[in-house]
């Protein structure tokens, strides 16, 4: 094994480390981690035996390993291209419906001053009546007897 | 844009069930006209000032609109979802999506609502290619019809103006509409969402107005293709 194989195989794996500990979400983690662990496996058998890569990049009709490196490689950046956008578009949403609820929780506490001044408005007005009522209701105010 | 509604304000003071909501974007030399024209036949106006740099929502607010301010740009679509669900809050009957940049005009509104109520529709989409009043570029008819004609090909709807911000919605097709694109592409989400409604809609004739102010602000070829892409790419 060369210096750069090992160099290889130790960037790799500490890479892997890393996105599986800062994955977030605990949904659908065990299969994430079996999938890192094929990637990982995959990964240093490719870079102890590269010739092992050519066989198979001929099984599929391509000239050299490395070309069906790259091509696995581009389809790869894509799909994280993808997965990226994907995620942004549900953080933008999160961050809309955030700022809907700020918005309209800051337009009901400017209007609660108003809403109070109309209640004692009403009550202001009501309590006359309820004045009324009352005198009515008093035998001795009875005009009527 | 302001004529003269007066004439007809003391029996449509009655719209007390009626949201007047308005997306405001940085439109402080327009906006307080069109409250005022609003005003003498709605009572109930909310302005969304998605993020205005200008002072537009302070302007609207002292114009007597009602005022909700999001704390950061969202886009028009998130701006009128948000007025909808300040609207239903308030237990508005119908609410009359109204543009901020003075391009509808507010008979066309009010004959909009009365036609819902009479005729007991969820939705009146207000249409410019109904009759030809309205003086829109060429450019600009291929720019529409071809939205139009992608979302009535994507929705069920059967629509001749797919993009006009005038619209009268009953409570009811309000409370199952959940616009999701803040962008532009909102015009076409909420006739998909208001056509799953299957609740009954029409659509009614009304004049743009395009001035030199709202031309110069108005949505350009290259938004167009924003819109496209934005109605295929989530």
């Amino acid at each position: 094994m060369t210096l750069f194989q090992f160099l290889l195989i130790i960037g790799v794996v500490v890479a892997t480390g890393l996105a599986l500990r800062l994955l977030p979400g605990e949904r659908s983690l065990a299969l994430k981690r079996i999938l890192a662990l094929l990637f990982v496996v995959a990964a240093v058998l490719a870079i102890i035996f590269p010739t092992m890569l050519t066989v198979i990049a001929r099984f599929f009709g391509i000239g050299r390993g490395t070309d069906l490196l790259l091509y696995v490689f581009i389809v790869a950046a894509l799909l994280f291209a993808v997965a990226t956008i994907r995620a942004k578009a549900r953080s933008d949403a999160r961050v809309t419906e955030l700022a809907r609820a700020v918005a309209l929780m800051e337009a009901r506490i400017a209007e609660q001053p108003e809403r109070e001044a109309r209640d004692r408005r009403a009550d202001a007005s009501d309590s006359p009546t309820t004045g009324r009522a009352a005198a009515a209701d008093d035998p001795e105010s009875d005009h009527a007897r | 844009m302001v004529s003269d509604p007066s004439r007809t304000a003391s029996r449509d003071r009655a719209n007390s069930d009626t949201w007047v909501v308005i997306p405001l974007y940085n439109e402080a030399t327009v906006i307080a006209g069109v409250i005022d024209g609003l005003r003498a036949v709605f009572s109930n106006i909310v302005c969304i000032d998605d993020g205005s740099k200008d002072g537009s929502g302070r302007i609207a607010e002292q114009a007597g609109a009602h005022l909700v301010t999001h704390p950061i740009n969202l886009g028009q679509g998130a701006a009128l979802q948000t007025g909808f669900a300040y609207a239903l809050e308030r237990g508005a009957e119908y609410v009359v999506t109204f543009d901020a940049d003075g391009q509808h005009r507010v008979e066309d509104a009010q004959a909009m609502l009365e036609r819902a109520r009479d005729e007991h529709l969820a939705i009146v989409f207000g249409s410019r290619f109904l009759d030809d009043r309205t003086q829109a570029g060429f450019m600009k008819r291929i720019v529409l019809k071809t939205a139009t004609a992608v979302t009535n090909w994507s929705t069920r709807t059967k629509l001749t103006d797919a993009h006009n911000g005038l619209r009268v919605i009953r409570q009811d097709a309000l409370a199952k509409v959940q616009l999701r694109q803040d962008r532009m592409a909102h015009g076409t989400e909420i006739i998909v969402q208001l056509g799953r409604t299957r609740l009954p809609y029409a659509e009614h004739p009304v004049e743009v107005l395009y001035t030199d102010y709202s031309k110069a602000k108005g949505q350009s070829l290259l938004n167009s293709i924003n819109i496209l892409t934005d109605l295929f790419i989530r």
